[in-house]
C-alpha cells in the first residue's frame, strides 16, 4: 500500500531569488546610501534585505 | 522638522528626501553608534555627523518606518551584548515614536498597528466591507479537510528552514501535515490582483495581471521577472468603503491587497505600514507627494491620535 506524504511548512517552502550585495556608504549630507532608486525601491530590496534574508514585514518587531 | 524612524537601507526614505526640500531628520536604528542623543525630563536631543540637530520643539511632526536592522542574528545561549543593544535601541526608538505621538505629532502608521490590527482582526472587521473568502486557522489531529481550491498562506517573513519562503500556496484537501497549525482560505479565482495604497482618506490603486505569473504569489517571481503593475481606477462606492474600512480600524495609511474576479473585489488584507515606493515611481498619481504633504502639514487630515489622555 502507497503511503501518502503530507506536507509542511518545509516541504511547500520555496527558494527565493535573492542575493547579496555590497552596500554603498551611508552619505550624511543627503541621509541616504546614493545608489540608484530602482535598487531600492523595487519590491527586491523591500522584501528581502542585503543579504537575501526576509525583510518586508520585520519594521513593527520588537 | 520631520523625524523618521527608520533604518539606513529604507530606499522608500531616500525617495522621499529627494521629492522634498522640508526638512527631514533621518534617524536610522541601525547607525545608532554614529548619533548623540540625550532623553531625560526636558525632552530628547538628538544630533547627526553632520551636524543636524532635532529635539522636541523643531520636530513638528513624525514618522514610523522600518525600524529594524540589517541583519538575522543568531542569538547564543545566554545571549549577547549586540542582541542586549538591538533590544535597548528597539525600545528607546519607541518610545521616542510613543513621544511624538503624545505631542499629537506622529503621522500615517503607527509603531505596532499590524499587531494592534493584524491579519485575522482584519478578516473579521473587513467581510462588512468587501468580499471575503472563507478562511480557518486550524490545529486539529488529522490533516484539514475542504471541499474545492484553498491556498495556505503564513503571517510570519521568517524562512522555514533551509532559506525558504513560506509563500502563498495552493493545497490540497486531507494533504496537510496536522503536525503543524495552518492557516487556509477558499481559493478566488482571480484575473488580478489590486493593491490600494491608502493616504489619510485618499487611495491609489494599481493591479497586476494574474496571467503573467504563475501559482498564487506573485512574490516568488521578485528577482526572477519584473511585474508591470498599472495605474487602476477605483469605483466610488469602493473608494467609499475602503475609506469606511479604514476609518473604522483608526488607520491613517496602509497597504490594502484585494484580488478582482470579474470586475468584483476579494479583500484580502491590509499592511499598516506596507511598503509602495516600486508603484508609482513616476508620479504619475501623486501618490508620495500626497505622503509628503500628510507628512509634513501642520494641520494632517487624519492624525494618529494620543494614547494618554
Amino acid at each position: 500500500m502507497k503511503t501518502q506524504t503530507l506536507e509542511t511548512p518545509d516541504s511547500l517552502g520555496q527558494a527565493p531569488a535573492t542575493q547579496e550585495f555590497e552596500l554603498p556608504a551611508y552619505d550624511w549630507n543627503k541621509q541616504s546610501r546614493n545608489s540608484p532608486m530602482c535598487y531600492y525601491t523595487s519590491n527586491t530590496t523591500q522584501t528581502f534585505d542585503n543579504h537575501g534574508n526576509p525583510c518586508d514585514a520585520n519594521g513593527d518587531e520588537d | 522638522m520631520l523625524l523618521i524612524f527608520t533604518n539606513s537601507l529604507d530606499g522608500t526614505v531616500d525617495l522621499l528626501l529627494r521629492e522634498t526640500d522640508r526638512p527631514i531628520f533621518r534617524f536610522n536604528i541601525d547607525l545608532w553608534r554614529d548619533y548623540s542623543l540625550a532623553l531625560g525630563t526636558s525632552g530628547f536631543d538628538l544630533a547627526d555627523p553632520h551636524g543636524r540637530r532635532i529635539d522636541e520643539r523643531s520636530m513638528s511632526s513624525c514618522y514610523w518606518r522600518k525600524v529594524n536592522f540589517n541583519s538575522i542574528e543568531v542569538v547564543p545561549v545566554g545571549g549577547s551584548v549586540d542582541h542586549w543593544l538591538e533590544a535597548q535601541w528597539r525600545y528607546v526608538f519607541r518610545e521616542m515614536w510613543n513621544i511624538g505621538r503624545e505631542l499629537g505629532k506622529a503621522r500615517l502608521t503607527e509603531a505596532g498597528g499590524e499587531r494592534r490590527f493584524g491579519k485575522l482582526m482584519q478578516l473579521r472587521r473587513a467581510k462588512k466591507y468587501f468580499n471575503v473568502a472563507d478562511w480557518l486557522f486550524t490545529k486539529q489531529d488529522s490533516p484539514p479537510l475542504f471541499e474545492g481550491s484553498w491556498i495556505t498562506k503564513g503571517f510570519a517573513a521568517e524562512f522555514v528552514g533551509n532559506h525558504k519562503v513560506f509563500y502563498t500556496r495552493e493545497v490540497k484537501s486531507g494533504q496537510l501535515d496536522p503536525a503543524y497549525p495552518w492557516f487556509l482560505q477558499s481559493k478566488i479565482e482571480a484575473s488580478h490582483d489590486l493593491t490600494v495604497v491608502y493616504v489619510a482618506g485618499r487611495c491609489f490603486a494599481f493591479t497586476l495581471d494574474r496571467r503573467l505569473f504563475q501559482g498564487v504569489d506573485w512574490r516568488v517571481d521578485i528577482n526572477r521577472v519584473e511585474h508591470p503593475w498599472t495605474d487602476h481606477e477605483l469605483t466610488p462606492d469602493l473608494r467609499q468603503r475602503i475609506c469606511d474600512f479604514m476609518d473604522e480600524a483608526d488607520l491613517s495609511f496602509g497597504r490594502l491587497d484585494f484580488l478582482l474576479k470579474d470586475g468584483v473585489e476579494w479583500f484580502l488584507e491590509v499592511n499598516p505600514n506596507g511598503q509602495f515606493a516600486w508603484l508609482d515611481q513616476s508620479g504619475r498619481q501623486g501618490m508620495l507627494k500626497a505622503i509628503l504633504e500628510e507628512l509634513t502639514t501642520t494641520r494632517p487630515t487624519k492624525p494618529i491620535r494620543p494614547l494618554l489622555r
